[in-house]
């Protein structure tokens, strides 16, 4: 059984949780929903009324707060780091993103593919020990048509990492080991050839794109520069996520911080532009973390 | 009648549990060593390729270094030699020898404390691993010409199972037979020593 539970609440996220209660309710899912205050809201409503709870049934309370299926919403900090501009959106997700189990993408891979992507990967060995995919570009694709197999195309207006710092990390990372590269400068790549080279490779450095979403897929250790977004939770251990304006934009400052705020913003918006060091620094780690081999 | 053990030479036998599911991958990490490094066994066998001594470093190689068969094996020595709280057991050093049809390793001794062997290719009739005791013939030659074992000779020579793992003192001079098979047998060497916490 989870147990929600909802601290610093008012009366509108009672409304919006007695909403999503309802959902789950009549989905079949068991759960508990803990508040902090008494809402009679709940109590008058006779399908979820048996679920709803609040901090005074100590009884109850005490015995399942420490247990590991417990979600907690806190509206207060947790909620201001979010991303999320309504609480709504946030009670959504906490309730029912981590339930959701997606269907796997059976990508298929035809055997004149498979001899291609066998040939970069040749084409690209200099005996650095491990493949390494390099798609630093959005590579997006037509879900509708996802089966068709349409080639990807790229768009630049959503890349995260600065066209630099490519560059920079290409040449850093040609050396460490058998970097491949998906730029645009270089021939069209099929989706199926994608998935066959995410399959082949051992870690994947993307942005949260369909690279990403193949390399979850089939279980790659990968890294993600999340870039403009925000509230990506990957449920995979082995995915590093970098995300160093994450504090910068969510946080909402009072009035009396809001100049120093700026400026703080400006001036790490300008380390993060020229500074590729700290890219590279946790690239390195990841690769560490996840026992990738690499010239040292 | 009772025997007391004056000295310890003996060898620990251990198999590497997750052998198969890293074979294929490791294989293609030392095939990358060998087109990298120099050989570094030039003054015991020429046809005999050794990789520098660096491979303790890599990524792929925690998993041997941590693994479960290493570790109890570190944690019985420390306990049988009574290590010092202070100190502790580390690999200082791991290479890959390439032992090439007629090839054959010289015997020699190593650093550290112990010098350990993972076979991980290991073809048919691609030699197998022999152990050299210091004591000189001319003792061993008095006992005649008898079927050979550990108390009438001072060589003593082993099988070279695949996904096996052999652990010596390094004071033993280890090598091995002629490789007689038409592939290359790979092994894994690695010294381990006691350093300072």
């Amino acid at each position: 059984m989870i147990n929600y539970i909802f601290k610093n609440t008012n009366n509108s996220i009672a409304f919006y949780a007695l909403k999503a209660a309802r959902q789950l309710k009549i989905s079949g899912a068991s759960f508990r929903i803990i508040f902090d205050k008494e809402y009679d809201i709940f109590l008058q409503d006779n399908l979820v009324c048996d679920s709803f709870y609040t901090n005074s049934d100590r009884h109850i309370f005490d015995s399942f707060i420490l247990k590991d299926n417990n979600v907690l919403l806190d509206f207060d900090l947790d909620f201001s780091i979010s991303g999320f501009s309504c609480y709504e959106d946030y009670i959504l997700f906490k309730l029912f993103d981590e339930e959701k189990n997606l269907d796997s993408l059976n990508i298929s891979t035809k055997i004149d593919q498979k001899i291609t992507v066998e040939q970069i990967l040749q084409d690209n060995n200099r005996n650095n020990f491990s493949y390494v995919l390099f798609a630093p570009y959005n590579l997006d694709v037509d879900f509708n048509q996802i089966y068709t197999h349409n080639d990807l195309y790229y768009d630049a207006s959503l890349r995260s990492f600065y066209t630099e710092h490519v560059e920079k990390i290409c040449s850093y990372l040609t050396s460490k080991v058998n970097l491949i590269t998906v730029l645009p400068s270089s021939n069209s790549i099929n989706l199926n050839e994608l998935s066959y080279l995410v399959q082949k490779s051992h870690f994947v450095i993307s942005t949260l794109d369909i690279a990403h979403v193949l390399a979850v897929e089939y279980n790659k250790p990968c890294f993600v520069n999340l870039g403009r977004f925000t509230g990506y939770k990957p449920k995979n251990e082995n995915v590093t996520i970098f995300d160093p304006e994450r504090n910068n934009k969510k946080i909402i400052p009072s009035s009396f911080f809001a100049k120093d705020f700026e400026t703080s913003l400006e001036y790490n918006n300008k380390i993060l532009e020229y500074d590729v060091d700290l890219l590279q620094k946790e690239i390195i780690n990841s690769l560490d973390k996840n026992q990738i081999a690499y010239q040292s | 009648m009772k025997t007391i053990t004056l000295f310890d030479n003996s060898l620990t036998v251990l198999q590497y549990s997750d052998h198969l599911k890293n074979k294929q991958r490791w294989c293609e990490i030392v095939e990358d060593v060998k087109q990298t490094s120099v050989n570094t066994n030039n003054f015991n066998h020429s046809t005999v390729f050794e990789s520098v001594p660096t491979l303790h470093m890599n990524n792929e190689f925690n998993k041997f270094i941590y693994s479960d068969e290493i570790i109890n094996f570190c944690s019985k020595k420390a306990h049988d030699i009574i290590l010092p709280r202070d100190k502790k057991f580390s690999c200082v050093s791991m290479w890959a020898t390439f032992i090439p049809p007629y090839g054959q390793l010289l015997p020699k001794e190593h650093d550290g404390v112990f010098y350990g062997s993972f076979f991980l290719h290991s073809p048919p009739d691609s030699g197998m691993i022999a152990f050299h005791n210091d004591v000189s013939d001319l003792y061993y030659s008095k006992f005649g010409n008898t079927i050979h074992n550990e108390f009438n000779h001072n060589i003593q020579i082993l099988n070279m199972p695949e996904g096996g793992i052999y652990i010596v003192p390094s004071f033993l001079k280890t090598g091995t037979t002629t490789n007689m098979s038409e592939h290359t047998n790979i092994q894994i060497n690695f010294v381990l020593d006691i350093i300072q916490k």
